[in-house]
Protein backbone atom coordinates (compact mmCIF):
# COMPACT_ATOMS: atom_id res chain seq x y z
CA UNK A 1 0.00 0.00 0.00
CA UNK A 2 1.33 3.47 -0.67
CA UNK A 3 1.29 6.34 1.87
CA UNK A 4 -1.40 8.02 -0.19
CA UNK A 5 -3.32 4.49 -0.09
CA UNK A 6 -2.98 4.25 3.92
CA UNK A 7 -4.11 7.91 4.79
CA UNK A 8 -7.16 7.24 2.68
CA UNK A 9 -7.94 3.67 4.24
CA UNK A 10 -7.26 5.93 7.76
CA UNK A 11 -9.85 8.31 6.87
CA UNK A 12 -12.75 5.52 5.38
CA UNK A 13 -12.16 3.34 8.84
CA UNK A 14 -12.03 6.62 11.03
CA UNK A 15 -15.23 8.06 9.61
CA UNK A 16 -17.01 4.22 9.90
CA UNK A 17 -16.13 4.62 13.66
CA UNK A 18 -17.50 7.50 14.13
CA UNK A 19 -20.55 6.98 12.55
CA UNK A 20 -20.59 3.62 14.74
CA UNK A 21 -19.91 5.82 17.91
CA UNK A 22 -22.52 8.75 16.56
CA UNK A 23 -25.11 5.94 16.62
CA UNK A 24 -24.35 4.59 20.42
CA UNK A 25 -25.49 7.83 21.85
CA UNK A 26 -28.97 7.11 19.66
CA UNK A 27 -28.98 4.14 21.24
CA UNK A 28 -28.35 5.47 24.53
CA UNK A 29 -31.50 7.49 23.78
CA UNK A 30 -33.55 4.28 22.88
CA UNK A 31 -32.17 2.40 26.12
CA UNK A 32 -33.29 5.26 28.25
CA UNK A 33 -36.92 4.77 26.15
CA UNK A 34 -37.28 1.40 27.17
CA UNK A 35 -36.77 3.07 30.86
CA UNK A 36 -39.22 5.37 30.53
CA UNK A 37 -41.45 3.14 29.34
CA UNK A 38 -41.26 0.76 32.35
CA UNK A 39 -41.78 3.74 34.64
CA UNK A 40 -45.36 4.23 32.44
CA UNK A 41 -46.08 1.18 32.87
CA UNK A 42 -45.71 1.20 36.35
CA UNK A 43 -48.04 4.56 36.43
CA UNK A 44 -50.47 2.86 34.53
CA UNK A 45 -50.82 -0.69 36.08
CA UNK A 46 -50.86 0.99 39.61
CA UNK B 1 -34.40 5.78 67.05
CA UNK B 2 -35.56 7.18 64.02
CA UNK B 3 -32.41 8.08 63.31
CA UNK B 4 -31.28 4.93 63.53
CA UNK B 5 -33.64 3.82 61.27
CA UNK B 6 -33.17 6.00 58.52
CA UNK B 7 -29.72 4.92 58.63
CA UNK B 8 -30.94 1.10 57.62
CA UNK B 9 -32.83 2.74 54.69
CA UNK B 10 -29.48 4.32 53.63
CA UNK B 11 -27.59 1.24 54.11
CA UNK B 12 -30.71 -0.82 52.13
CA UNK B 13 -30.17 1.90 49.51
CA UNK B 14 -26.81 1.18 49.47
CA UNK B 15 -27.12 -1.75 47.92
CA UNK B 16 -28.22 0.07 44.54
CA UNK B 17 -24.80 2.08 44.27
CA UNK B 18 -23.24 -0.56 42.11
CA UNK B 19 -26.05 -0.12 39.58
CA UNK B 20 -26.47 3.44 39.44
CA UNK B 21 -22.79 3.98 39.12
CA UNK B 22 -23.04 1.61 36.15
CA UNK B 23 -25.75 3.30 34.59
CA UNK B 24 -23.41 6.55 34.90
CA UNK B 25 -21.10 4.68 33.62
CA UNK B 26 -23.01 3.41 30.57
CA UNK B 27 -24.57 7.39 30.07
CA UNK B 28 -21.58 8.40 29.65
CA UNK B 29 -21.14 5.90 26.31
CA UNK B 30 -23.62 8.79 24.64
CA UNK B 31 -20.31 11.16 24.84
CA UNK B 32 -17.85 8.81 23.17
CA UNK B 33 -18.30 10.41 19.94
CA UNK B 34 -16.98 13.35 21.08
CA UNK B 35 -13.81 11.42 22.96
CA UNK B 36 -11.96 10.14 20.36
CA UNK B 37 -8.52 10.40 19.85
CA UNK B 38 -8.84 9.55 16.12
CA UNK B 39 -7.91 13.29 15.06
CA UNK B 40 -4.62 12.65 16.48
CA UNK B 41 -3.73 9.54 14.55
CA UNK B 42 -2.05 8.62 11.22
CA UNK B 43 -1.30 5.42 9.26
CA UNK B 44 1.90 4.17 11.86
CA UNK B 45 3.65 1.13 11.74
CA UNK B 46 5.98 0.79 14.25
CA UNK B 47 8.34 -2.11 14.53
CA UNK B 48 6.56 -4.28 16.62
CA UNK B 49 7.48 -7.19 19.04
CA UNK B 50 4.80 -9.90 19.81
CA UNK B 51 5.47 -11.02 23.20
CA UNK B 52 3.35 -14.71 24.06
CA UNK B 53 4.20 -16.42 27.16
CA UNK B 54 3.04 -19.60 27.19
CA UNK B 55 3.53 -22.42 29.75
CA UNK B 56 1.88 -26.05 28.14
CA UNK B 57 0.18 -23.80 25.33
CA UNK B 58 0.53 -26.34 22.71
CA UNK B 59 -3.33 -27.14 21.97
CA UNK B 60 -3.59 -23.19 21.17
CA UNK B 61 -0.12 -21.45 19.83
CA UNK B 62 -0.35 -22.53 16.43
CA UNK B 63 -3.48 -21.25 15.55
CA UNK B 64 -2.67 -17.77 17.50
CA UNK B 65 0.72 -17.53 15.08
CA UNK B 66 -0.68 -18.35 12.30
CA UNK B 67 -3.59 -15.92 12.59
CA UNK B 68 -0.73 -13.25 13.85
CA UNK B 69 0.94 -13.78 10.25
CA UNK B 70 -2.15 -12.84 8.94
CA UNK B 71 -2.01 -9.47 10.24
CA UNK B 72 -3.04 -6.52 7.94
CA UNK B 73 0.05 -5.39 8.86
CA UNK B 74 4.03 -5.09 6.86
CA UNK B 75 5.59 -8.71 7.79
CA UNK B 76 9.14 -7.12 8.06
CA UNK B 77 8.02 -4.58 11.01
CA UNK B 78 6.24 -7.87 13.30
CA UNK B 79 8.06 -10.56 15.23
CA UNK B 80 6.78 -13.02 17.60
CA UNK B 81 8.70 -13.89 20.40
CA UNK B 82 6.83 -17.36 22.70
CA UNK B 83 8.38 -16.96 26.37
CA UNK B 84 7.66 -20.74 26.61
CA UNK B 85 8.38 -21.03 30.22
CA UNK B 86 9.43 -24.54 30.85
CA UNK B 87 6.87 -26.10 29.18
CA UNK B 88 6.41 -29.42 29.46
CA UNK B 89 3.88 -30.69 26.73
CA UNK B 90 4.68 -29.98 22.88
CA UNK B 91 4.59 -25.94 23.17
CA UNK B 92 8.78 -26.32 22.04
CA UNK B 93 7.70 -28.22 19.18
CA UNK B 94 5.10 -26.56 17.84
CA UNK B 95 7.00 -23.06 18.58
CA UNK B 96 10.17 -24.99 16.29
CA UNK B 97 7.76 -25.48 13.48
CA UNK B 98 6.23 -22.30 13.32
CA UNK B 99 9.65 -20.48 13.43
CA UNK B 100 10.60 -23.25 10.80
CA UNK B 101 7.81 -22.34 8.70
CA UNK B 102 7.68 -18.13 9.25
CA UNK B 103 11.59 -17.68 9.14
CA UNK B 104 12.80 -14.50 11.13
CA UNK B 105 9.56 -13.97 12.36
CA UNK B 106 8.98 -16.58 15.22
CA UNK B 107 11.02 -16.60 17.74
CA UNK B 108 11.43 -19.01 20.66
CA UNK B 109 13.13 -17.98 24.06
CA UNK B 110 12.68 -20.88 27.07
CA UNK B 111 12.93 -20.71 30.52
CA UNK B 112 14.27 -23.62 31.83
CA UNK B 113 12.65 -23.12 34.67
CA UNK B 114 9.68 -21.57 34.98
CA UNK B 115 6.15 -21.90 37.11
CA UNK B 116 6.73 -18.59 38.50
CA UNK B 117 4.06 -16.67 36.69
CA UNK B 118 3.15 -14.68 34.04
CA UNK B 119 5.17 -11.82 35.09
CA UNK B 120 8.32 -13.25 35.48
CA UNK B 121 8.07 -14.68 32.11
CA UNK B 122 6.91 -11.88 30.33
CA UNK B 123 9.99 -9.81 32.19
CA UNK B 124 12.52 -12.58 30.48
CA UNK B 125 11.29 -11.47 27.43
CA UNK B 126 11.47 -8.06 27.66
CA UNK B 127 14.84 -7.82 28.77
CA UNK B 128 15.72 -9.75 25.66
CA UNK B 129 13.28 -6.99 23.26
CA UNK B 130 14.28 -4.07 25.08
CA UNK B 131 18.09 -5.21 24.86
CA UNK B 132 18.45 -4.19 21.13
CA UNK B 133 16.89 -0.94 19.28
CA UNK B 134 14.92 -2.77 16.52
CA UNK B 135 11.40 -3.01 19.04
CA UNK B 136 9.42 0.36 18.52
CA UNK B 137 6.93 -1.24 20.12
CA UNK B 138 5.62 -4.12 22.35
CA UNK B 139 2.37 -6.23 21.76
CA UNK B 140 1.56 -8.19 24.89
CA UNK B 141 -0.65 -11.17 24.40
CA UNK B 142 -2.28 -14.18 25.52
CA UNK B 143 -1.22 -17.57 23.87
CA UNK B 144 -5.14 -18.36 22.86
CA UNK B 145 -5.85 -14.62 21.94
CA UNK B 146 -7.17 -14.80 18.25
CA UNK B 147 -6.43 -11.34 16.69
CA UNK B 148 -8.57 -10.24 13.45
CA UNK B 149 -6.53 -8.55 10.72
CA UNK B 150 -6.89 -5.11 11.13
CA UNK B 151 -6.78 -5.19 14.68
CA UNK B 152 -3.13 -4.28 15.25
CA UNK B 153 -2.82 -1.28 12.83
CA UNK B 154 -6.45 -0.33 14.53
CA UNK B 155 -4.31 -0.34 17.95
CA UNK B 156 -0.86 1.04 16.59
CA UNK B 157 -1.94 4.13 14.91
CA UNK B 158 -2.69 5.77 17.80
CA UNK B 159 1.07 5.29 19.05
CA UNK B 160 1.22 8.01 16.10
CA UNK B 161 0.30 10.40 18.87
CA UNK B 162 3.42 10.70 21.41
CA UNK B 163 1.27 11.36 24.40
CA UNK B 164 -0.07 7.85 24.28
CA UNK B 165 1.76 5.36 25.99
CA UNK B 166 -0.50 2.29 25.85
CA UNK B 167 -3.56 0.95 23.51
CA UNK B 168 -5.91 -2.10 24.74
CA UNK B 169 -8.46 -3.70 22.24
CA UNK B 170 -12.03 -5.61 22.69
CA UNK B 171 -11.58 -8.29 23.91
CA UNK B 172 -14.70 -10.59 22.80
CA UNK B 173 -15.69 -14.28 24.56
CA UNK B 174 -14.64 -16.30 21.34
CA UNK B 175 -15.12 -20.45 22.35
CA UNK B 176 -17.52 -22.08 19.98
CA UNK B 177 -19.90 -23.80 20.26
CA UNK B 178 -19.34 -22.66 24.20
CA UNK B 179 -21.87 -23.44 26.89
CA UNK B 180 -24.21 -21.43 29.16
CA UNK B 181 -21.34 -19.89 31.08
CA UNK B 182 -19.51 -18.56 28.12
CA UNK B 183 -22.67 -17.01 26.53
CA UNK B 184 -22.36 -15.70 30.69
CA UNK B 185 -18.66 -14.35 29.72
CA UNK B 186 -19.40 -13.26 26.42
CA UNK B 187 -22.42 -10.90 28.03
CA UNK B 188 -20.28 -9.48 30.92
CA UNK B 189 -17.22 -8.92 27.97
CA UNK B 190 -20.10 -6.04 26.11
CA UNK B 191 -20.48 -4.76 29.67
CA UNK B 192 -17.17 -4.87 31.02
CA UNK B 193 -14.94 -4.38 27.64
CA UNK B 194 -16.90 -2.54 25.16
CA UNK B 195 -19.37 -0.56 27.41
CA UNK B 196 -17.02 -0.06 30.40
CA UNK B 197 -13.84 0.85 28.13
CA UNK B 198 -15.98 3.32 26.31
CA UNK B 199 -17.08 5.07 29.29
CA UNK B 200 -13.46 5.53 30.65
CA UNK B 201 -12.20 6.64 27.22
CA UNK B 202 -14.52 9.85 27.95
CA UNK B 203 -12.81 9.97 31.83
CA UNK B 204 -9.15 9.67 30.08
CA UNK B 205 -8.72 6.99 32.54
CA UNK B 206 -8.56 3.32 32.05
CA UNK B 207 -8.28 0.91 34.49
CA UNK B 208 -6.58 -1.89 32.91
CA UNK B 209 -4.99 -3.08 29.60
CA UNK B 210 -6.71 -6.30 28.97
CA UNK B 211 -4.10 -8.78 29.17
CA UNK B 212 -4.53 -10.22 26.07
CA UNK B 213 -4.20 -6.96 23.96
CA UNK B 214 -1.78 -4.30 25.25
CA UNK B 215 0.07 -2.41 23.15
CA UNK B 216 2.94 -0.47 24.77
CA UNK B 217 5.55 1.89 22.62
CA UNK B 218 8.71 1.40 23.65
CA UNK B 219 8.66 4.66 25.08
CA UNK B 220 6.57 4.17 27.68
CA UNK B 221 7.68 0.36 29.10
CA UNK B 222 11.45 1.90 29.57
CA UNK B 223 9.51 4.90 31.48
CA UNK B 224 7.81 2.15 33.66
CA UNK B 225 10.61 0.74 34.04
CA UNK B 226 10.72 -2.20 31.44
CA UNK B 227 9.79 -4.81 33.45
CA UNK B 228 6.13 -5.58 34.80
CA UNK B 229 5.03 -6.11 37.95
CA UNK B 230 6.00 -9.17 39.79
CA UNK B 231 4.44 -8.53 43.56
CA UNK B 232 0.70 -8.53 42.95
CA UNK B 233 -1.61 -10.87 40.90
CA UNK B 234 -2.76 -7.66 39.00
CA UNK B 235 0.52 -7.01 37.16
CA UNK B 236 -1.80 -5.40 33.87
CA UNK B 237 -3.77 -3.32 35.84
CA UNK B 238 -0.40 -2.12 37.80
CA UNK B 239 1.07 -1.57 33.72
CA UNK B 240 -1.79 0.46 33.14
CA UNK B 241 -1.99 2.73 36.25
CA UNK B 242 1.31 3.03 36.25
CA UNK B 243 1.67 4.67 32.67
CA UNK B 244 -1.22 6.89 33.96
CA UNK B 245 0.13 7.87 36.78
CA UNK B 246 3.43 9.29 34.54
CA UNK B 247 1.26 11.52 32.29
CA UNK B 248 1.29 8.90 29.46
CA UNK B 249 -2.19 8.35 27.86
CA UNK B 250 -3.93 5.49 27.98
CA UNK B 251 -6.70 4.39 24.62
CA UNK B 252 -9.08 2.06 24.48
CA UNK B 253 -9.85 1.16 20.36
CA UNK B 254 -13.39 -0.43 20.56
CA UNK B 255 -12.88 -1.33 16.74
CA UNK B 256 -9.71 -3.63 16.94
CA UNK B 257 -11.44 -6.83 18.18
CA UNK B 258 -9.48 -10.02 19.33
CA UNK B 259 -11.20 -13.17 20.66
CA UNK B 260 -10.41 -15.04 23.56
CA UNK B 261 -11.19 -18.65 25.15
CA UNK B 262 -13.08 -17.67 27.96
CA UNK B 263 -13.40 -20.96 30.45
CA UNK B 264 -16.11 -23.18 30.48
CA UNK B 265 -16.64 -24.04 34.15
CA UNK B 266 -17.40 -22.58 37.17
CA UNK B 267 -14.05 -24.04 38.98
CA UNK B 268 -12.17 -22.63 36.22
CA UNK B 269 -13.95 -19.60 36.40
CA UNK B 270 -13.63 -19.29 39.94
CA UNK B 271 -9.97 -19.78 39.62
CA UNK B 272 -9.43 -17.21 36.83
CA UNK B 273 -11.70 -14.40 38.47
CA UNK B 274 -10.41 -15.03 41.84
CA UNK B 275 -6.78 -14.26 41.09
CA UNK B 276 -8.21 -10.98 39.03
CA UNK B 277 -10.42 -10.20 41.96
CA UNK B 278 -7.45 -10.65 44.25
CA UNK B 279 -5.19 -8.91 41.88
CA UNK B 280 -7.57 -5.73 42.48
CA UNK B 281 -8.44 -5.69 46.31
CA UNK B 282 -3.78 -5.48 45.94
CA UNK B 283 -4.03 -2.37 43.62
CA UNK B 284 -6.28 -0.75 45.75
CA UNK B 285 -4.28 -0.79 49.08
CA UNK B 286 -1.36 -0.31 46.75
CA UNK B 287 -2.63 3.02 44.70
CA UNK B 288 -4.70 4.17 48.43
CA UNK B 289 -3.14 7.33 47.62
CA UNK B 290 -4.37 7.95 44.16
CA UNK B 291 -8.11 7.38 45.10
CA UNK B 292 -10.59 10.22 45.20
CA UNK B 293 -7.64 12.73 44.87
CA UNK B 294 -8.42 15.05 41.62
CA UNK B 295 -4.83 15.79 39.73
CA UNK B 296 -3.68 17.83 37.28
CA UNK B 297 -1.16 15.23 35.85
CA UNK B 298 -3.65 12.22 35.30
CA UNK B 299 -7.69 11.32 35.64
CA UNK B 300 -6.97 8.24 38.18
CA UNK B 301 -8.03 10.82 41.14
CA UNK B 302 -11.12 11.89 39.74
CA UNK B 303 -14.08 11.01 41.98
CA UNK B 304 -15.78 8.95 38.74
CA UNK B 305 -13.35 6.73 38.40
CA UNK B 306 -13.28 6.10 42.40
CA UNK B 307 -16.72 5.32 42.03
CA UNK B 308 -16.20 2.82 38.81
CA UNK B 309 -13.71 1.12 40.81
CA UNK B 310 -14.78 0.58 44.48
CA UNK B 311 -18.91 0.14 43.66
CA UNK B 312 -17.48 -2.87 41.54
CA UNK B 313 -14.99 -3.88 44.30
CA UNK B 314 -17.43 -3.36 47.08
CA UNK B 315 -20.36 -4.94 45.79
CA UNK B 316 -20.65 -7.87 47.89
CA UNK B 317 -20.66 -6.09 50.95
CA UNK B 318 -22.62 -3.75 50.08
CA UNK B 319 -24.92 -6.29 48.87
CA UNK B 320 -24.69 -7.74 52.20
CA UNK B 321 -25.63 -5.12 53.81
CA UNK B 322 -28.49 -3.98 52.16
CA UNK B 323 -29.85 -7.54 53.18
CA UNK B 324 -28.95 -7.24 56.67
CA UNK B 325 -30.61 -3.71 56.73
CA UNK B 326 -33.71 -4.68 55.68
CA UNK B 327 -33.78 -7.85 57.75
CA UNK B 328 -33.19 -5.55 60.73
CA UNK B 329 -35.93 -3.24 59.63
CA UNK B 330 -38.22 -6.42 59.09
CA UNK B 331 -37.94 -6.46 62.41
CA UNK B 332 -38.33 -2.93 63.62
CA UNK B 333 -40.46 -0.96 61.76
CA UNK B 334 -42.51 -3.60 58.86
CA UNK B 335 -43.87 -0.64 56.97
CA UNK B 336 -40.58 1.34 56.48
CA UNK B 337 -38.95 -2.01 55.47
CA UNK B 338 -41.52 -2.55 52.56
CA UNK B 339 -40.63 0.72 51.31
CA UNK B 340 -36.98 0.49 51.36
CA UNK B 341 -37.39 -2.59 49.77
CA UNK B 342 -39.48 -1.32 47.25
CA UNK B 343 -37.32 1.44 46.51
CA UNK B 344 -34.29 -0.54 46.14
CA UNK B 345 -35.96 -2.96 43.95
CA UNK B 346 -36.80 -0.42 41.46
CA UNK B 347 -33.98 1.06 41.44
CA UNK B 348 -32.52 -2.06 40.29
CA UNK B 349 -35.43 -3.00 38.33
CA UNK B 350 -34.61 0.79 35.84
CA UNK B 351 -30.69 0.08 35.68
CA UNK B 352 -31.20 -3.31 34.92
CA UNK B 353 -33.54 -2.40 31.94
CA UNK B 354 -31.04 0.54 31.27
CA UNK B 355 -28.03 -1.43 30.72
CA UNK B 356 -29.41 -4.87 29.53
CA UNK B 357 -31.13 -2.88 26.63
CA UNK B 358 -27.89 -0.45 25.93
CA UNK B 359 -25.60 -3.23 26.15
CA UNK B 360 -27.35 -4.98 24.14
CA UNK B 361 -27.14 -2.74 21.13
CA UNK B 362 -24.06 -1.62 22.03
CA UNK B 363 -22.61 -5.11 19.65
CA UNK B 364 -25.08 -6.37 18.14
CA UNK B 365 -23.80 -9.24 16.65
CA UNK B 366 -22.98 -10.30 20.37
CA UNK B 367 -25.94 -9.34 22.11
CA UNK B 368 -27.66 -11.78 19.38
CA UNK B 369 -25.77 -14.90 20.82
CA UNK B 370 -26.09 -14.21 24.54
CA UNK B 371 -29.16 -12.22 25.14
CA UNK B 372 -31.00 -15.22 27.32
CA UNK B 373 -28.06 -14.73 29.66
CA UNK B 374 -28.12 -10.89 29.03
CA UNK B 375 -32.05 -11.21 30.39
CA UNK B 376 -31.14 -13.91 32.80
CA UNK B 377 -27.72 -12.32 34.43
CA UNK B 378 -29.48 -10.98 37.45
CA UNK B 379 -30.83 -14.47 38.18
CA UNK B 380 -34.73 -15.61 37.72
CA UNK B 381 -35.20 -14.70 41.51
CA UNK B 382 -33.94 -11.06 41.52
CA UNK B 383 -36.36 -11.28 38.07
CA UNK B 384 -38.98 -12.01 40.17
CA UNK B 385 -38.38 -9.80 42.95
CA UNK B 386 -38.00 -6.67 40.21
CA UNK B 387 -41.41 -7.27 39.34
CA UNK B 388 -42.49 -7.72 42.20
CA UNK B 389 -41.23 -4.90 43.55
CA UNK B 390 -42.60 -2.66 40.26
CA UNK B 391 -45.77 -4.56 39.93
CA UNK B 392 -47.30 -5.90 43.14
CA UNK B 393 -51.05 -5.77 41.81
CA UNK B 394 -50.71 -8.67 38.94
CA UNK B 395 -48.19 -10.49 40.92
CA UNK B 396 -50.24 -10.95 44.26
CA UNK B 397 -52.92 -11.79 41.81
CA UNK B 398 -50.74 -14.60 40.22
CA UNK B 399 -49.81 -15.79 43.55
CA UNK B 400 -53.29 -16.04 45.11
CA UNK B 401 -54.44 -18.58 42.15
CA UNK B 402 -51.31 -20.01 42.32
CA UNK B 403 -51.42 -20.82 45.60
CA UNK B 404 -55.24 -21.25 46.02
CA UNK B 405 -54.73 -24.08 43.51
CA UNK B 406 -52.37 -26.32 45.59
CA UNK B 407 -54.04 -25.20 48.69
CA UNK B 408 -51.54 -23.10 50.44
CA UNK B 409 -53.00 -19.82 50.38
CA UNK B 410 -53.28 -17.92 53.91
CA UNK B 411 -51.49 -20.61 55.33
CA UNK B 412 -50.14 -19.58 58.77
CA UNK B 413 -46.92 -17.64 58.45
CA UNK B 414 -45.77 -17.97 54.34
CA UNK B 415 -46.77 -14.05 53.75
CA UNK B 416 -44.00 -13.21 56.41
CA UNK B 417 -41.72 -16.01 55.38
CA UNK B 418 -42.27 -15.04 51.37
CA UNK B 419 -41.48 -10.96 52.44
CA UNK B 420 -38.15 -12.12 54.86
CA UNK B 421 -36.96 -14.50 51.84
CA UNK B 422 -37.35 -11.44 49.44
CA UNK B 423 -35.06 -8.78 51.79
CA UNK B 424 -32.56 -11.81 52.39
CA UNK B 425 -31.86 -12.94 48.66
CA UNK B 426 -29.96 -9.62 47.89
CA UNK B 427 -26.81 -11.23 50.15
CA UNK B 428 -28.54 -14.75 50.08
CA UNK B 429 -28.14 -15.08 46.44
CA UNK B 430 -24.49 -14.97 46.43
CA UNK B 431 -24.71 -18.51 48.61
CA UNK B 432 -26.84 -20.16 46.34
CA UNK B 433 -24.31 -19.08 43.50
CA UNK B 434 -21.83 -20.44 45.58
CA UNK B 435 -23.51 -23.51 45.96
CA UNK B 436 -23.30 -23.72 42.04
CA UNK B 437 -19.82 -23.65 42.35
CA UNK B 438 -20.04 -26.82 44.98
CA UNK B 439 -22.16 -28.57 43.00
CA UNK B 440 -20.35 -28.63 39.74
CA UNK B 441 -18.60 -31.82 39.32
CA UNK B 442 -20.78 -33.40 41.63
CA UNK B 443 -23.64 -35.91 41.08
CA UNK B 444 -26.58 -34.16 38.54
CA UNK B 445 -23.87 -31.27 38.73
CA UNK B 446 -24.23 -31.01 35.07
CA UNK B 447 -27.93 -29.59 35.15
CA UNK B 448 -27.74 -28.56 38.93
CA UNK B 449 -25.20 -26.33 38.78
CA UNK B 450 -26.39 -24.24 35.62
CA UNK B 451 -29.54 -23.95 37.48
CA UNK B 452 -28.57 -22.79 40.43
CA UNK B 453 -26.75 -19.95 38.53
CA UNK B 454 -29.92 -19.33 36.42
CA UNK B 455 -31.32 -18.80 39.84
CA UNK B 456 -29.08 -16.98 41.65
CA UNK B 457 -27.13 -15.18 38.70
CA UNK B 458 -24.45 -14.61 37.37
CA UNK B 459 -23.56 -11.43 38.84
CA UNK B 460 -23.83 -13.08 42.18
CA UNK B 461 -21.16 -15.30 41.12
CA UNK B 462 -18.67 -12.90 40.29
CA UNK B 463 -19.67 -10.96 43.53
CA UNK B 464 -19.05 -14.49 45.72
CA UNK B 465 -15.53 -14.78 44.12
CA UNK B 466 -15.02 -11.24 44.98
CA UNK B 467 -16.04 -11.99 48.42
CA UNK B 468 -13.79 -15.11 48.33
CA UNK B 469 -11.14 -12.77 47.41
CA UNK B 470 -11.31 -10.29 50.30
CA UNK B 471 -11.66 -13.51 52.86
CA UNK B 472 -8.39 -14.52 51.57
CA UNK B 473 -6.52 -11.16 51.34
CA UNK B 474 -7.66 -11.08 54.78
CA UNK B 475 -6.47 -14.02 56.23
CA UNK B 476 -3.22 -13.78 54.22
CA UNK B 477 -3.21 -16.23 51.83
CA UNK B 478 -0.17 -17.22 49.81
CA UNK B 479 0.05 -15.82 46.30
CA UNK B 480 0.07 -17.87 43.79
CA UNK B 481 -0.41 -17.97 40.02
CA UNK B 482 -3.05 -20.20 38.97
CA UNK B 483 -3.39 -20.58 35.44
CA UNK B 484 -6.06 -20.74 33.28
CA UNK B 485 -6.47 -23.78 31.26
CA UNK B 486 -7.00 -23.57 27.20
CA UNK B 487 -8.02 -25.64 25.22
CA UNK B 488 -8.21 -24.09 21.35
CA UNK B 489 -12.22 -23.46 21.42
CA UNK B 490 -11.80 -19.89 20.24
CA UNK B 491 -13.50 -20.77 16.54
CA UNK B 492 -14.17 -17.23 14.77
CA UNK B 493 -14.23 -16.48 11.13
CA UNK B 494 -12.01 -13.60 11.43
Amino acid sequence: MTPQEQQQQLETEVRQAVRYERGLAVKMLIALGAVALVVLLRLLVV
Amino acid sequence: MIVWKWILVAAVMAGAIPLVVASYQFLLIGWHFRRLHYARCTPYFPRTAILIPAWNEAAVLGASIDRLMRLEYPGDRLRVFVIDDASTDDTPRVVAAKAAEYPGSVVHLRREVGGQGKAHTLNHGLARILADDWTQAVLIMDSDVIYEPPSLRLMTRHLADPEVGAVTAYIKEGSRPGNYLTRFIGYEYITAQAAARRSQNVLGAIACLAGGAQLHSRANLEAIGGQIDTGTLAEDTITTLRTELRGAKVVFEPHAVVWAEEPDTITGLWKQRLRWARGNVQVSLLFRRIWFRPNRGHRLGSISFGLFWFSLLLQPVLMIMASGSLITLFFIDKSLAWQAFHALWITNLLTYVFITSFALLIDPPAGRRVWREAVMFPGAISLIIMLAAIAPVPLRFLAYHGLSHVGAYGAGGLAGGVELFTYVWLGGSMLVAYLAKVAEGRFAGRFTSPLLIYLAGYGSLLCVVTFAAFVKQLRGADVKWDKTEKTGKVAISA
